[in-house]
């Protein structure tokens, strides 16, 4: 098949013969090769946590894809499928209306939610400090299910940080899970809050124009829905949640409830499977 | 604890191991039988002069045609965008990595000297269908291996490395020109598998006319493949659902491929129903030979055309395409398993039969009984996909809707 070997002629059927071998190991080297340099490219122009969150939602259950505007139905509700991302959402940008302030902390289960901090739905914090710097830290209901985890910080100071970038990390049995940045930035500062890393990043854009970021009542019907996820998780078999009609989530919650699996429900809740 | 799974969690390291250690017995087993017909010959087998094809090139027709589900899935997913297919589509690339990879590995075996096995790039035979099938097969390994890599790179461990990552995520997105290429080199190494009989002139009952370019066994091999290989995704994922006792993909994409492979069988058929008829009519004539000579030599009689045909052929095809409403989907299983045994009944006989009828008028037909070594060989590349495939779904996203499907829950 190949010039040189017995037997071998130009003729049209061995010389499309000969391309297409050609042609196709071509196809395969240069696509292995092209992948890899593309990636090289993505880490320098600081793409690659776009790329890779993108590849984790799509991995994500449905259950986790809910559309913000969606969160109080059960059941069959509209899903998102723009990774959170609702800056040029068409259907954010008809449903959205200024989500109603809150005057004093809510607490929902012992789970407070300030007036002044926004949420990311990979639950961490956003929390504004002075003119141009924001404080960001796992939530309350993830400080809760990272009870007895090592959490260190993902970033150190004057790290840039991009969408889909780590800013926290854990470790858990299945291998480590990434808490990703809320707000794109640059970090300024490590410090610690309550036993756990939290993060002094400059935004590069204004806290408004976060859009992704939820914030007053639309905060709490999201904590709401977050905690139902985790009643269900905890519900044996096939029962539904009951008798749930109040009370606060322990601390080590994780600690006095051995049969959870929570290293799947950590990955879930924290979008990162 | 329920009496189905309804967590992500694993079973116990220990209980793993117990379920890894039969097979992996067996594969050490076939390991050895392998590397005694290496060191001592091939004399070690009961292939001889007559039986130059025997068992193993039997499992690897049988295994490439069943490892057909990958490149129809590739199609399926990221050419026609069959969303369902989405739930299958890992499987089906790490289950086609196993399928040609254990070929691959029990030729090496089966060559004699797989030291010289680069002679077959680099002295090629130009005349022969086998060149063709040889270099189809490694490239379409390596489309498989680049496909697979993403998979693995999904490990959470290694995904914990950025550069990592990113590269999974970049060999991901172009996935449809692989699967595009894949379903090219299949195409043609699926047929030149069946042209590779089709072709032999002094052997009657293989040989048939030409369609084209090429005999009619070089079509109705690549038909059987495609249609048959949606059937293994279906067996292989209804096993590990018994085996894991929970569900890993949705019954709805099953049903899907189920009928689909129901049709495309049907269509198989149809197309297998007139070579017959035409082989039988003119063919055979020509040969100044009687067709039902050819089913007087036992094991071989005319009960493997009614097996082929009817009972792994039209029945499990009409169940895959038509399920009753209200039966369950453990038929569906076993038509898809009937399916399957059909694609390697008709291998067996383009194998074995044509090789067992005599060609001379001084000839007897010949039995052949494989040897141990030979069937230890064969069950090894069960064994390794078994335990390649147990080691993946404990490690890596085999089943990305297994979360949807079992949602966290407590015991």
């Amino acid at each position: 098949m190949l010039p040189g070997v017995y037997e071998f002629s130009w003729t049209a059927g061995h010389v499309i013969f000969v391309a297409f071998f050609i042609s196709a190991i071509l196809v395969v080297a240069g696509y292995a090769a092209f992948s890899i340099l593309r990636a090289h490219h993505d880490q320098r122009r600081g793409a690659a946590g776009e790329l890779r969150w993108h590849e984790t939602f799509e991995m994500l259950p449905s259950s986790r894809c809910v559309c913000r505007h969606e969160l109080d139905r059960e059941g069959d509700a509209r899903l998102c499928h723009r990774g959170f991302d609702c800056e040029g959402c068409e259907r954010h940008q008809q449903l959205a209306t200024e989500s109603e302030p809150l005057s004093a902390p809510v607490t929902v289960h012992g789970l407070a939610v300030e007036p002044d901090e926004l949420y990311d739905r990979g639950h961490t914090t956003v929390r504004p400090v002075e003119d141009d710097l924001v404080e960001v830290f796992p939530d309350a209901l993830a400080r809760r299910i990272l009870h007895g985890c090592r959490v260190e910080p993902a970033a150190t100071d004057d790290d840039s940080l991009a969408r889909g970038d780590a800013v926290f990390r854990v470790e858990s049995d299945r291998g480590p899970l990434r808490l990703l940045t809320p707000v794109e930035g640059e970090v300024v500062g490590v410090h610690e809050r309550d036993g756990l890393p939290a993060l002094r990043i400059r935004p590069r854009r204004p806290l408004a124009e976060q859009t992704h970021l939820l914030r007053g009542g639309e905060a709490v019907r999201w904590l709401e829905s977050e905690l139902r996820l985790v009643q269900r998780a905890m519900s044996p078999g096939e029962a539904a949640p009951t008798l749930a009609d109040g009370g606060e989530i322990r601390e080590d919650l994780v600690r006095v409830t051995p049969d959870v699996d929570w290293d799947q429900l950590r990955e879930e809740l924290l979008l990162d499977v | 604890m329920t009496s189905r799974e309804s967590t992500l969690r694993r079973c116990s390291s220990r209980r793993f191991l117990l379920w890894l250690l039969p097979w992996a017995l067996v594969l050490g087993i076939g390991v050895y039988a392998g590397v005694q017909v290496l060191v001592e010959g091939l004399h070690r087998t009961n292939m001889d002069n007559r039986y130059a094809f025997g068992l193993w090139i039997f499992l690897d027709l049988t295994i490439i045609a069943l490892g057909a589900g990958a490149f129809m899935s590739g199609v399926l997913t990221y050419v026609l965008r069959w969303k369902e297919m989405r739930s299958v589509i890992h499987l089906a690339v790490v289950v086609g990595f196993l399928c040609y990879s254990g070929a691959i590995g029990v030729l090496l075996v089966d060559v004699g000297q797989p030291l010289r096995a680069w002679f077959t790039f680099w002295h090629p035979n130009v005349h022969s269908m086998l060149a063709e099938v040889t270099f189809c097969l490694t490239c379409y390994l390596a489309v498989l291996l680049v496909e697979v890599v993403p998979i693995v790179l999904r490990h959470r461990r290694l995904r914990g490395q950025r550069a990592v990552a990113t590269v999974g995520a970049e060999l991901h997105r172009g996935m449809v020109v692989l699967a595009v290429l894949g379903a090219t080199l299949s195409f043609f190494h699926q047929g030149s598998l069946g042209g590779l009989y089709g072709v032999l002139e002094a052997r009657p009952f293989a040989y048939r006319d030409s369609f084209f370019l090429w005999p009619t066994t070089f079509f109705l091999f690549v038909v059987s493949a495609v249609a048959v290989g949606p059937a293994f995704l279906v067996t292989v994922v209804r096993m590990a659902q018994g085996v894991t006792r929970r569900r890993l993909v949705p019954g709805e994409a099953l049903d899907r491929l189920a009928r689909l492979s129901g049709t495309l069988l049907l269509v198989y058929l149809l197309l297998k129903g007139v070579d017959t008829l035409v082989w039988l009519n003119r063919t055979v004539p020509q040969a100044e030979l009687h067709p039902a000579w050819f089913y007087r030599h036992p094991p071989f009689g005319s009960w493997i055309l009614v097996a082929e045909f009817l009972v792994l052929g039209l029945l499990p095809a009409l169940w895959l395409r038509h399920r009753p409403q209200g039966t369950g989907r453990g038929w569906q299983t076993v038509a898809a398993v009937a399916a399957c045994g059909g694609i390697a009944v008709n291998r067996l006989v383009a194998t074995l039969q044509t090789l067992a009828l005599p060609t001379l008028p001084f000839e007897i037909s010949w039995q052949y009984t494989p040897s141990w070594q030979e069937v230890a060989a064969f069950a090894a590349v069960v064994a390794y996909a078994v335990i390649a495939t147990s080691l993946a779904h404990r490690w890596l996203p085999l089943f990305p809707a297994e979360r949807n499907l079992n949602p966290s829950r407590g015991r």
